[in-house]
Protein backbone atom coordinates (compact mmCIF):
# COMPACT_ATOMS: atom_id res chain seq x y z
CA UNK A 1 0.00 0.00 0.00
CA UNK A 2 0.57 3.67 -0.62
CA UNK A 3 2.85 5.22 2.51
CA UNK A 4 0.53 7.51 4.51
CA UNK A 5 0.78 9.33 7.88
CA UNK A 6 -1.92 10.01 9.99
CA UNK A 7 -3.35 13.63 10.07
CA UNK A 8 -5.55 15.49 12.98
CA UNK A 9 -8.13 18.29 11.40
CA UNK A 10 -7.74 21.59 12.52
CA UNK A 11 -11.68 22.30 12.79
CA UNK A 12 -12.73 18.89 14.60
CA UNK A 13 -9.68 17.08 15.86
CA UNK A 14 -10.86 14.14 13.98
CA UNK A 15 -7.97 11.81 13.02
CA UNK A 16 -7.89 10.17 9.90
CA UNK A 17 -4.68 8.86 7.23
CA UNK A 18 -3.64 10.21 4.06
CA UNK A 19 -1.64 9.23 1.73
CA UNK A 20 1.89 10.60 1.78
CA UNK A 21 3.18 10.94 -1.88
CA UNK A 22 -0.07 12.93 -2.16
CA UNK A 23 -0.24 15.52 0.80
CA UNK A 24 3.29 15.41 2.51
CA UNK A 25 4.81 18.91 1.62
CA UNK A 26 2.80 19.44 -1.40
CA UNK A 27 0.84 22.14 -1.39
CA UNK A 28 -2.39 20.32 -1.52
CA UNK A 29 -5.36 20.44 -0.04
CA UNK A 30 -6.86 17.41 2.45
CA UNK A 31 -10.44 17.36 3.58
CA UNK A 32 -11.48 15.89 6.78
CA UNK A 33 -13.78 12.87 5.83
CA UNK A 34 -15.61 13.98 9.24
CA UNK A 35 -16.10 17.35 9.02
CA UNK A 36 -15.22 18.47 5.39
CA UNK A 37 -12.85 21.07 6.30
CA UNK A 38 -10.11 21.85 3.63
CA UNK A 39 -6.26 21.84 4.96
CA UNK A 40 -2.93 21.67 4.26
CA UNK A 41 -0.45 19.42 5.07
CA UNK A 42 1.50 21.90 7.60
CA UNK A 43 -1.83 23.00 9.21
CA UNK A 44 -3.19 19.95 10.21
CA UNK A 45 -2.93 19.30 14.31
CA UNK A 46 -1.20 15.92 16.00
CA UNK A 47 -3.40 13.05 15.58
CA UNK A 48 -4.25 11.59 19.28
CA UNK A 49 -6.32 8.83 19.91
CA UNK A 50 -9.32 9.78 21.40
CA UNK A 51 -9.85 13.16 19.96
CA UNK A 52 -11.73 12.99 17.12
CA UNK A 53 -15.09 12.01 15.66
CA UNK A 54 -13.53 8.86 13.82
CA UNK A 55 -10.75 7.63 15.75
CA UNK A 56 -10.47 3.76 14.14
CA UNK A 57 -13.63 3.00 16.23
CA UNK A 58 -14.35 0.34 14.46
CA UNK A 59 -10.95 -1.31 14.89
CA UNK A 60 -10.68 -1.13 18.99
CA UNK B 1 -38.40 -10.79 -19.11
CA UNK B 2 -34.79 -10.02 -18.96
CA UNK B 3 -32.95 -10.92 -16.36
CA UNK B 4 -32.00 -7.56 -13.59
CA UNK B 5 -32.04 -7.23 -9.95
CA UNK B 6 -36.02 -8.39 -9.65
CA UNK B 7 -35.37 -11.56 -11.43
CA UNK B 8 -32.64 -12.49 -9.05
CA UNK B 9 -34.71 -11.43 -5.74
CA UNK B 10 -37.50 -14.09 -7.25
CA UNK B 11 -35.14 -16.51 -7.37
CA UNK B 12 -33.99 -16.31 -3.99
CA UNK B 13 -36.98 -16.39 -2.59
CA UNK B 14 -38.09 -19.52 -4.84
CA UNK B 15 -34.68 -21.22 -4.35
CA UNK B 16 -33.33 -19.97 -0.87
CA UNK B 17 -35.39 -17.93 1.24
CA UNK B 18 -33.62 -17.89 4.35
CA UNK B 19 -30.94 -15.90 2.08
CA UNK B 20 -32.78 -12.74 1.74
CA UNK B 21 -34.12 -10.54 4.80
CA UNK B 22 -36.52 -7.82 4.99
CA UNK B 23 -36.24 -4.79 7.35
CA UNK B 24 -39.28 -2.96 7.37
CA UNK B 25 -38.47 0.21 9.89
CA UNK B 26 -37.20 3.08 7.94
CA UNK B 27 -33.14 3.30 8.40
CA UNK B 28 -30.62 6.16 7.94
CA UNK B 29 -27.96 5.04 5.04
CA UNK B 30 -25.29 7.15 6.82
CA UNK B 31 -23.83 4.25 9.53
CA UNK B 32 -26.91 2.51 10.36
CA UNK B 33 -27.28 0.26 6.78
CA UNK B 34 -23.63 -1.12 7.87
CA UNK B 35 -24.35 -1.39 11.27
CA UNK B 36 -27.10 -3.75 10.60
CA UNK B 37 -25.24 -6.07 8.10
CA UNK B 38 -22.48 -5.65 11.00
CA UNK B 39 -24.64 -7.05 13.73
CA UNK B 40 -25.46 -10.23 11.27
CA UNK B 41 -21.76 -10.49 10.31
CA UNK B 42 -20.93 -10.64 14.03
CA UNK B 43 -23.76 -13.31 14.19
CA UNK B 44 -22.43 -15.59 11.32
CA UNK B 45 -24.98 -14.54 8.58
CA UNK B 46 -24.42 -13.09 5.41
CA UNK B 47 -28.50 -12.95 3.84
CA UNK B 48 -29.36 -9.93 1.29
CA UNK B 49 -30.75 -7.49 3.18
CA UNK B 50 -33.39 -5.15 1.68
CA UNK B 51 -34.09 -1.99 3.82
CA UNK B 52 -37.26 -1.41 2.66
CA UNK B 53 -37.48 2.41 3.87
CA UNK B 54 -34.51 4.58 3.88
CA UNK B 55 -33.54 8.15 4.51
CA UNK B 56 -31.84 9.58 1.69
CA UNK B 57 -28.55 11.75 2.45
CA UNK B 58 -30.82 14.90 3.68
CA UNK B 59 -32.25 12.83 6.20
CA UNK B 60 -35.66 13.17 4.34
CA UNK B 61 -37.60 9.87 3.77
CA UNK B 62 -36.62 8.54 0.45
CA UNK B 63 -38.72 6.85 -2.50
CA UNK B 64 -35.81 4.24 -2.90
CA UNK B 65 -35.50 0.94 -1.41
CA UNK B 66 -31.94 0.13 -0.45
CA UNK B 67 -30.29 -3.58 -0.66
CA UNK B 68 -27.38 -4.60 0.30
CA UNK B 69 -25.00 -8.00 1.02
CA UNK B 70 -26.48 -9.35 -2.35
CA UNK B 71 -23.70 -11.42 -2.69
CA UNK B 72 -22.24 -12.27 0.49
CA UNK B 73 -22.41 -15.95 0.23
CA UNK B 74 -21.46 -18.39 -2.26
CA UNK B 75 -24.57 -19.87 -2.74
CA UNK B 76 -25.88 -16.40 -3.76
CA UNK B 77 -23.75 -16.27 -6.58
CA UNK B 78 -24.62 -19.87 -7.32
CA UNK B 79 -28.13 -18.93 -8.26
CA UNK B 80 -27.26 -15.99 -9.78
CA UNK B 81 -26.06 -18.37 -12.14
CA UNK B 82 -28.89 -20.34 -12.13
CA UNK B 83 -27.10 -23.04 -10.11
CA UNK B 84 -29.14 -24.60 -7.29
CA UNK B 85 -27.74 -23.31 -3.48
CA UNK B 86 -25.53 -26.36 -2.51
CA UNK B 87 -23.51 -25.72 -5.65
CA UNK B 88 -21.35 -23.23 -4.46
CA UNK B 89 -17.80 -25.41 -4.70
CA UNK B 90 -16.66 -25.84 -8.39
CA UNK B 91 -19.99 -25.97 -9.60
CA UNK B 92 -20.08 -22.43 -9.43
CA UNK B 93 -16.28 -21.61 -10.71
CA UNK B 94 -16.85 -24.11 -13.42
CA UNK B 95 -20.44 -22.62 -14.79
CA UNK B 96 -18.45 -19.30 -14.34
CA UNK B 97 -16.07 -20.38 -16.13
CA UNK B 98 -18.23 -21.71 -19.14
CA UNK B 99 -20.34 -18.84 -19.34
CA UNK B 100 -17.08 -16.13 -19.18
CA UNK B 101 -15.62 -17.98 -22.19
CA UNK B 102 -19.49 -18.05 -23.64
CA UNK B 103 -19.12 -14.12 -24.90
CA UNK B 104 -22.65 -12.80 -26.42
CA UNK B 105 -23.48 -9.66 -28.12
CA UNK B 106 -25.68 -7.00 -26.20
CA UNK B 107 -28.47 -6.26 -27.60
CA UNK B 108 -29.93 -2.21 -27.54
CA UNK B 109 -33.41 -1.42 -26.73
CA UNK B 110 -35.21 2.07 -26.93
CA UNK B 111 -35.19 4.21 -24.15
CA UNK B 112 -39.05 3.27 -23.92
CA UNK B 113 -38.09 -0.34 -23.16
CA UNK B 114 -35.78 0.93 -20.70
CA UNK B 115 -37.00 0.86 -17.20
CA UNK B 116 -33.70 2.68 -16.12
CA UNK B 117 -35.53 5.29 -18.07
CA UNK B 118 -38.58 5.64 -16.12
CA UNK B 119 -37.26 8.79 -14.13
CA UNK B 120 -34.77 10.94 -15.60
CA UNK B 121 -32.82 13.97 -13.83
CA UNK B 122 -30.71 16.13 -15.65
CA UNK B 123 -29.42 19.99 -15.24
CA UNK B 124 -30.74 21.57 -12.05
CA UNK B 125 -32.89 18.27 -11.27
CA UNK B 126 -29.66 16.68 -9.97
CA UNK B 127 -28.95 16.08 -6.60
CA UNK B 128 -26.79 13.16 -5.32
CA UNK B 129 -27.87 13.58 -1.67
CA UNK B 130 -31.33 12.38 -2.40
CA UNK B 131 -30.15 9.58 -2.72
CA UNK B 132 -29.98 6.71 0.26
CA UNK B 133 -26.17 6.20 -0.59
CA UNK B 134 -24.92 4.26 2.12
CA UNK B 135 -22.09 5.75 4.89
CA UNK B 136 -20.50 2.37 6.30
CA UNK B 137 -17.39 2.56 8.10
CA UNK B 138 -16.50 5.59 10.94
CA UNK B 139 -13.20 7.05 9.02
CA UNK B 140 -15.15 7.04 5.84
CA UNK B 141 -16.96 10.02 7.38
CA UNK B 142 -19.43 10.26 4.25
CA UNK B 143 -21.61 8.31 1.86
CA UNK B 144 -19.58 6.89 -1.61
CA UNK B 145 -20.93 5.78 -4.54
CA UNK B 146 -19.36 2.09 -4.69
CA UNK B 147 -20.90 -0.09 -7.20
CA UNK B 148 -20.11 -1.23 -11.11
CA UNK B 149 -18.51 1.73 -12.92
CA UNK B 150 -19.23 1.02 -16.80
CA UNK B 151 -17.48 3.34 -19.41
CA UNK B 152 -15.79 2.83 -23.15
CA UNK B 153 -12.38 2.84 -24.20
CA UNK B 154 -11.86 6.20 -25.87
CA UNK B 155 -9.83 4.60 -28.91
CA UNK B 156 -11.92 1.13 -29.43
CA UNK B 157 -15.22 1.96 -27.81
CA UNK B 158 -14.59 -1.54 -25.90
CA UNK B 159 -16.65 -1.58 -22.57
CA UNK B 160 -14.87 -1.82 -19.10
CA UNK B 161 -16.97 -2.64 -16.16
CA UNK B 162 -14.95 -2.34 -12.52
CA UNK B 163 -15.97 -1.52 -8.98
CA UNK B 164 -14.71 1.88 -7.31
CA UNK B 165 -14.92 4.14 -4.87
CA UNK B 166 -16.47 7.47 -5.36
CA UNK B 167 -17.28 9.81 -2.47
CA UNK B 168 -20.09 12.16 -2.75
CA UNK B 169 -18.86 15.82 -2.63
CA UNK B 170 -22.06 17.60 -3.93
CA UNK B 171 -25.16 17.49 -5.37
CA UNK B 172 -23.07 16.95 -8.65
CA UNK B 173 -19.81 16.02 -7.83
CA UNK B 174 -17.84 12.89 -6.41
CA UNK B 175 -14.39 11.84 -6.08
CA UNK B 176 -13.04 8.14 -7.73
CA UNK B 177 -9.90 6.38 -6.66
CA UNK B 178 -8.88 3.76 -9.09
CA UNK B 179 -5.96 1.96 -9.11
CA UNK B 180 -3.80 1.35 -12.38
CA UNK B 181 -5.84 -1.16 -14.27
CA UNK B 182 -8.39 -0.45 -17.14
CA UNK B 183 -10.47 2.31 -16.04
CA UNK B 184 -7.39 4.30 -15.59
CA UNK B 185 -6.03 3.66 -18.99
CA UNK B 186 -8.80 5.25 -20.57
CA UNK B 187 -8.93 7.63 -18.74
CA UNK B 188 -5.32 8.91 -19.10
CA UNK B 189 -5.64 8.64 -22.77
CA UNK B 190 -8.61 11.02 -22.68
CA UNK B 191 -6.82 12.85 -20.56
CA UNK B 192 -3.68 13.26 -22.46
CA UNK B 193 -6.07 14.71 -25.38
CA UNK B 194 -7.63 17.30 -23.27
CA UNK B 195 -10.99 15.29 -22.85
CA UNK B 196 -13.16 14.01 -19.97
CA UNK B 197 -14.36 10.63 -20.08
CA UNK B 198 -17.91 9.22 -19.76
CA UNK B 199 -18.72 6.86 -17.41
CA UNK B 200 -21.82 5.26 -15.80
CA UNK B 201 -22.66 3.84 -12.23
CA UNK B 202 -25.29 1.30 -12.31
CA UNK B 203 -26.69 0.52 -8.68
CA UNK B 204 -28.72 -1.98 -9.11
CA UNK B 205 -28.67 -4.82 -11.54
CA UNK B 206 -28.59 -8.27 -11.48
CA UNK B 207 -25.56 -9.81 -9.84
CA UNK B 208 -24.00 -11.16 -12.72
CA UNK B 209 -22.78 -7.46 -13.59
CA UNK B 210 -20.91 -7.55 -10.22
CA UNK B 211 -19.51 -10.62 -11.20
CA UNK B 212 -17.99 -9.45 -14.61
CA UNK B 213 -16.84 -6.54 -13.17
CA UNK B 214 -14.42 -8.75 -11.13
CA UNK B 215 -13.77 -11.16 -14.16
CA UNK B 216 -9.94 -11.31 -15.06
CA UNK B 217 -10.01 -10.92 -18.77
CA UNK B 218 -7.67 -9.14 -21.35
CA UNK B 219 -8.29 -5.39 -21.67
CA UNK B 220 -9.44 -5.58 -25.25
CA UNK B 221 -12.05 -7.73 -24.20
CA UNK B 222 -15.86 -6.07 -23.50
CA UNK B 223 -16.95 -6.86 -20.22
CA UNK B 224 -20.76 -6.22 -21.55
CA UNK B 225 -19.97 -9.45 -23.35
CA UNK B 226 -18.60 -11.07 -20.83
CA UNK B 227 -21.85 -9.89 -18.45
CA UNK B 228 -23.84 -11.67 -21.22
CA UNK B 229 -22.15 -15.14 -21.15
CA UNK B 230 -23.05 -14.56 -17.40
CA UNK B 231 -26.17 -13.27 -17.68
CA UNK B 232 -26.72 -16.47 -20.47
CA UNK B 233 -28.43 -13.70 -22.51
CA UNK B 234 -27.17 -10.69 -24.35
CA UNK B 235 -28.24 -7.59 -21.85
CA UNK B 236 -30.06 -4.93 -22.94
CA UNK B 237 -28.38 -1.45 -23.44
CA UNK B 238 -29.87 2.00 -23.91
CA UNK B 239 -28.29 4.85 -24.95
CA UNK B 240 -27.15 7.26 -21.91
CA UNK B 241 -28.79 10.63 -21.67
CA UNK B 242 -25.89 12.72 -21.59
CA UNK B 243 -23.97 11.19 -23.98
CA UNK B 244 -25.82 9.35 -26.26
CA UNK B 245 -24.45 6.28 -28.16
CA UNK B 246 -21.16 7.12 -26.80
CA UNK B 247 -21.66 5.61 -24.14
CA UNK B 248 -24.29 2.90 -23.73
CA UNK B 249 -25.91 2.22 -20.24
CA UNK B 250 -28.14 -1.51 -18.95
CA UNK B 251 -31.44 -0.61 -19.76
CA UNK B 252 -32.49 -2.96 -16.98
CA UNK B 253 -30.50 -1.36 -14.16
CA UNK B 254 -32.34 -0.01 -10.68
CA UNK B 255 -30.70 3.09 -10.88
CA UNK B 256 -27.55 4.68 -13.72
CA UNK B 257 -25.17 7.60 -12.92
CA UNK B 258 -24.18 9.29 -16.00
CA UNK B 259 -21.24 11.19 -15.27
CA UNK B 260 -17.65 12.27 -16.83
CA UNK B 261 -14.39 12.04 -15.40
CA UNK B 262 -12.82 15.40 -15.75
CA UNK B 263 -9.48 15.89 -17.11
CA UNK B 264 -6.76 17.60 -15.03
CA UNK B 265 -8.32 17.97 -11.98
CA UNK B 266 -7.74 16.06 -9.01
CA UNK B 267 -8.87 16.67 -5.17
CA UNK B 268 -8.74 14.78 -2.16
CA UNK B 269 -10.63 11.69 -1.47
CA UNK B 270 -10.92 8.81 1.00
CA UNK B 271 -10.05 7.50 3.49
CA UNK B 272 -12.02 4.86 2.98
CA UNK B 273 -12.94 1.11 4.11
CA UNK B 274 -11.24 -1.01 1.33
CA UNK B 275 -12.01 -5.02 0.50
CA UNK B 276 -8.69 -5.64 2.71
CA UNK B 277 -10.63 -4.75 6.17
CA UNK B 278 -8.74 -1.69 6.23
CA UNK B 279 -9.09 1.72 5.60
CA UNK B 280 -6.91 2.98 2.72
CA UNK B 281 -5.74 6.22 3.04
CA UNK B 282 -7.01 9.87 1.71
CA UNK B 283 -5.55 9.94 -2.27
CA UNK B 284 -5.37 12.90 -4.40
CA UNK B 285 -8.03 11.52 -6.75
CA UNK B 286 -10.20 11.98 -9.69
CA UNK B 287 -13.25 14.28 -9.62
CA UNK B 288 -16.04 13.25 -11.75
CA UNK B 289 -19.36 15.86 -12.81
CA UNK B 290 -22.40 14.28 -12.55
CA UNK B 291 -24.52 15.04 -16.05
CA UNK B 292 -27.68 12.39 -15.34
CA UNK B 293 -29.51 10.23 -13.36
CA UNK B 294 -31.99 7.88 -14.32
CA UNK B 295 -33.40 4.96 -12.37
CA UNK B 296 -36.61 3.03 -12.37
CA UNK B 297 -40.41 4.33 -10.67
CA UNK B 298 -40.20 2.19 -7.86
CA UNK B 299 -36.00 1.96 -7.41
CA UNK B 300 -33.90 -0.56 -5.30
CA UNK B 301 -30.61 1.22 -4.52
CA UNK B 302 -28.09 -1.34 -4.38
CA UNK B 303 -25.06 -0.59 -2.93
CA UNK B 304 -22.23 -3.15 -1.73
CA UNK B 305 -20.75 -3.84 1.64
CA UNK B 306 -17.10 -3.12 0.96
CA UNK B 307 -14.90 -4.43 3.43
CA UNK B 308 -16.81 -7.66 4.16
CA UNK B 309 -17.88 -10.88 2.79
CA UNK B 310 -20.30 -9.01 -0.02
CA UNK B 311 -17.67 -7.58 -1.44
CA UNK B 312 -14.71 -10.40 -1.01
CA UNK B 313 -17.00 -13.00 -2.31
CA UNK B 314 -18.12 -11.30 -5.35
CA UNK B 315 -14.39 -10.50 -6.50
CA UNK B 316 -13.88 -14.21 -5.51
CA UNK B 317 -14.87 -16.18 -7.91
CA UNK B 318 -14.31 -14.21 -11.25
CA UNK B 319 -10.37 -14.94 -10.14
CA UNK B 320 -11.35 -18.47 -9.55
CA UNK B 321 -12.47 -19.32 -12.74
CA UNK B 322 -10.03 -17.50 -14.56
CA UNK B 323 -6.81 -18.42 -12.80
CA UNK B 324 -8.05 -21.90 -13.24
CA UNK B 325 -8.83 -21.44 -17.10
CA UNK B 326 -4.97 -20.28 -17.04
CA UNK B 327 -3.39 -23.50 -15.20
CA UNK B 328 -5.16 -25.46 -16.79
CA UNK B 329 -4.59 -24.01 -20.69
CA UNK B 330 -0.96 -23.01 -19.68
CA UNK B 331 0.80 -24.68 -16.82
CA UNK B 332 -1.02 -27.64 -15.59
CA UNK B 333 -3.83 -29.43 -17.38
CA UNK B 334 -4.34 -31.71 -13.98
CA UNK B 335 -5.44 -29.07 -11.97
CA UNK B 336 -8.64 -30.16 -9.91
CA UNK B 337 -9.72 -27.01 -8.01
CA UNK B 338 -9.14 -23.67 -7.04
CA UNK B 339 -10.46 -21.16 -4.30
CA UNK B 340 -9.44 -17.80 -2.62
CA UNK B 341 -10.80 -18.23 0.72
CA UNK B 342 -12.47 -15.68 2.48
CA UNK B 343 -9.95 -15.48 5.36
CA UNK B 344 -7.63 -13.94 2.45
CA UNK B 345 -10.36 -11.09 1.39
CA UNK B 346 -10.98 -13.90 -1.83
CA UNK B 347 -7.79 -12.04 -3.27
CA UNK B 348 -4.56 -12.24 -1.71
CA UNK B 349 -4.48 -16.48 -0.89
CA UNK B 350 -5.55 -19.05 -3.35
CA UNK B 351 -5.61 -22.68 -2.54
CA UNK B 352 -5.31 -25.09 -5.69
CA UNK B 353 -5.57 -28.76 -5.85
CA UNK B 354 -3.86 -30.50 -8.70
CA UNK B 355 -3.71 -34.45 -9.59
CA UNK B 356 -0.04 -34.07 -9.48
CA UNK B 357 2.21 -36.29 -12.65
CA UNK B 358 5.78 -35.10 -11.79
CA UNK B 359 7.75 -33.45 -9.41
CA UNK B 360 7.46 -29.44 -10.27
CA UNK B 361 3.67 -28.88 -10.87
CA UNK B 362 3.05 -27.97 -7.97
CA UNK B 363 5.02 -25.18 -8.48
CA UNK B 364 4.10 -24.82 -12.26
CA UNK B 365 0.74 -24.72 -11.16
CA UNK B 366 1.59 -21.38 -8.36
CA UNK B 367 3.64 -19.58 -10.65
CA UNK B 368 1.35 -19.13 -13.48
CA UNK B 369 -1.81 -18.40 -11.49
CA UNK B 370 0.08 -15.13 -9.89
CA UNK B 371 0.56 -12.85 -13.31
CA UNK B 372 -2.82 -12.40 -14.23
CA UNK B 373 -3.86 -10.55 -11.03
CA UNK B 374 -1.17 -8.65 -8.74
CA UNK B 375 -2.93 -8.91 -5.47
CA UNK B 376 -2.68 -12.69 -5.10
CA UNK B 377 0.31 -13.03 -2.79
CA UNK B 378 0.05 -16.58 -0.98
CA UNK B 379 -0.71 -19.82 -3.24
CA UNK B 380 -1.20 -23.04 -1.27
CA UNK B 381 -1.14 -26.40 -3.84
CA UNK B 382 -2.12 -28.97 -2.00
CA UNK B 383 -3.10 -32.91 -4.06
CA UNK B 384 -6.37 -33.81 -5.07
CA UNK B 385 -7.86 -35.88 -2.11
CA UNK B 386 -7.93 -32.24 -0.47
CA UNK B 387 -10.78 -30.12 -0.73
CA UNK B 388 -9.93 -26.38 -1.41
CA UNK B 389 -12.95 -25.22 0.10
CA UNK B 390 -12.33 -27.13 3.33
CA UNK B 391 -10.08 -24.35 4.88
CA UNK B 392 -9.37 -27.02 7.72
CA UNK B 393 -7.98 -29.40 5.00
CA UNK B 394 -5.79 -27.25 3.23
CA UNK B 395 -4.28 -26.27 6.53
CA UNK B 396 -3.76 -29.84 7.64
CA UNK B 397 -2.13 -30.59 4.12
CA UNK B 398 0.32 -27.74 5.08
CA UNK B 399 0.53 -29.01 8.18
CA UNK B 400 1.53 -32.58 7.99
CA UNK B 401 3.03 -32.88 4.21
CA UNK B 402 5.26 -29.17 4.31
CA UNK B 403 8.97 -29.14 5.58
CA UNK B 404 9.22 -24.89 5.66
CA UNK B 405 13.25 -25.52 4.49
CA UNK B 406 11.80 -27.37 1.65
CA UNK B 407 8.17 -27.20 0.71
CA UNK B 408 7.73 -22.79 0.72
CA UNK B 409 9.25 -20.62 -2.10
CA UNK B 410 9.52 -17.11 -2.14
CA UNK B 411 9.46 -14.19 -4.84
CA UNK B 412 10.71 -11.24 -3.98
CA UNK B 413 10.15 -7.88 -6.07
CA UNK B 414 7.18 -8.43 -7.95
CA UNK B 415 3.69 -6.43 -8.52
CA UNK B 416 1.66 -6.96 -5.80
CA UNK B 417 -2.06 -5.49 -4.72
CA UNK B 418 -1.83 -1.80 -3.83
CA UNK B 419 -3.92 -1.89 -1.68
CA UNK B 420 -2.43 -4.54 0.32
CA UNK B 421 -1.30 -2.60 3.64
CA UNK B 422 1.30 -4.63 4.62
CA UNK B 423 3.24 -3.91 1.02
CA UNK B 424 5.94 -1.61 1.64
CA UNK B 425 6.17 -0.12 -1.81
CA UNK B 426 3.18 0.56 -3.67
CA UNK B 427 3.81 -2.01 -6.26
CA UNK B 428 6.09 -3.81 -5.83
CA UNK B 429 5.67 -6.92 -3.24
CA UNK B 430 6.52 -10.21 -2.74
CA UNK B 431 4.94 -13.87 -3.45
CA UNK B 432 4.83 -17.55 -1.04
CA UNK B 433 4.11 -20.76 -2.74
CA UNK B 434 3.26 -23.18 -0.13
CA UNK B 435 3.57 -26.78 -2.23
CA UNK B 436 1.64 -28.92 0.29
CA UNK B 437 2.17 -31.55 -2.02
CA UNK B 438 2.96 -35.24 -1.25
CA UNK B 439 6.45 -35.92 -2.56
CA UNK B 440 6.70 -37.89 -5.63
CA UNK B 441 10.18 -39.10 -4.99
CA UNK B 442 9.60 -41.31 -2.20
CA UNK B 443 7.01 -43.51 -0.40
CA UNK B 444 4.88 -41.15 1.67
CA UNK B 445 2.51 -41.98 4.88
CA UNK B 446 -0.98 -42.92 4.03
CA UNK B 447 -4.06 -40.96 4.81
CA UNK B 448 -5.90 -42.81 7.70
CA UNK B 449 -9.53 -44.77 6.35
CA UNK B 450 -11.90 -46.86 7.28
CA UNK B 451 -12.78 -50.19 5.24
CA UNK B 452 -14.80 -48.70 2.30
CA UNK B 453 -17.23 -51.78 2.65
CA UNK B 454 -18.48 -50.83 6.01
CA UNK B 455 -18.69 -47.63 5.52
CA UNK B 456 -21.55 -48.48 2.69
CA UNK B 457 -23.18 -50.68 4.80
CA UNK B 458 -23.18 -48.52 8.39
CA UNK B 459 -25.58 -45.41 8.23
CA UNK B 460 -26.22 -43.09 10.69
CA UNK B 461 -29.89 -43.56 9.55
CA UNK B 462 -30.26 -47.03 10.45
CA UNK B 463 -28.60 -46.23 14.28
CA UNK B 464 -29.95 -43.33 15.47
CA UNK B 465 -32.81 -41.52 16.81
CA UNK B 466 -34.33 -38.97 15.02
CA UNK B 467 -34.24 -36.66 18.41
CA UNK B 468 -30.02 -37.95 18.16
CA UNK B 469 -30.15 -36.79 14.83
CA UNK B 470 -31.90 -33.98 15.21
CA UNK B 471 -29.52 -32.69 17.38
CA UNK B 472 -26.44 -32.85 15.53
CA UNK B 473 -28.37 -31.58 12.58
CA UNK B 474 -28.03 -34.67 10.27
ZN1 LIG C 1 -12.68 17.85 10.68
Amino acid sequence: MVDMFWVGCPKCRGTFCAATRDFKGQDREMICPFCSHAFKDTEGVEPQEGTGAGWLKTAK
Amino acid sequence: MAKDLRHFIKALQEKAPEELITVEKEIDPRFEASAVLQHLENRDAFPAVLFNKSKNLRGESSPFRLMSNLHATRQKCAIALDLEKHEWRSELVEEYSRRQRNRIKPIIVSREEAPVKQVIRTGKDIDLFELPAMAIHAMDGQAYLNDVVIAADPDTGVYNSSHHRMKIKSKTRTGLYASPRHLWSYFRRAEERGEPLPIAMVHGHHPAIHLAAESIVPIEDDEYEVTSGLLNEPIRLVPSEAFGDRLMVPADAEVVIEAEILPNVREAEGPYGEFTGYYGPSRYAWVCEVKAITYRKDPIWVQMFVGHADCSIVGGIGKEAGTLDIIKATAVPTVKAIHFPISGCCRFISYISIAQKAEGEARVAALASFPPFDELKIVVVVDEDIDVFNERQVLWAVATRVQPDDGLDIIRHVRGGTLDPSQVRLTDGSKLIIDATKPQDRPFAKTLDIPADVMGRIRLEDLLSPADRARIGI
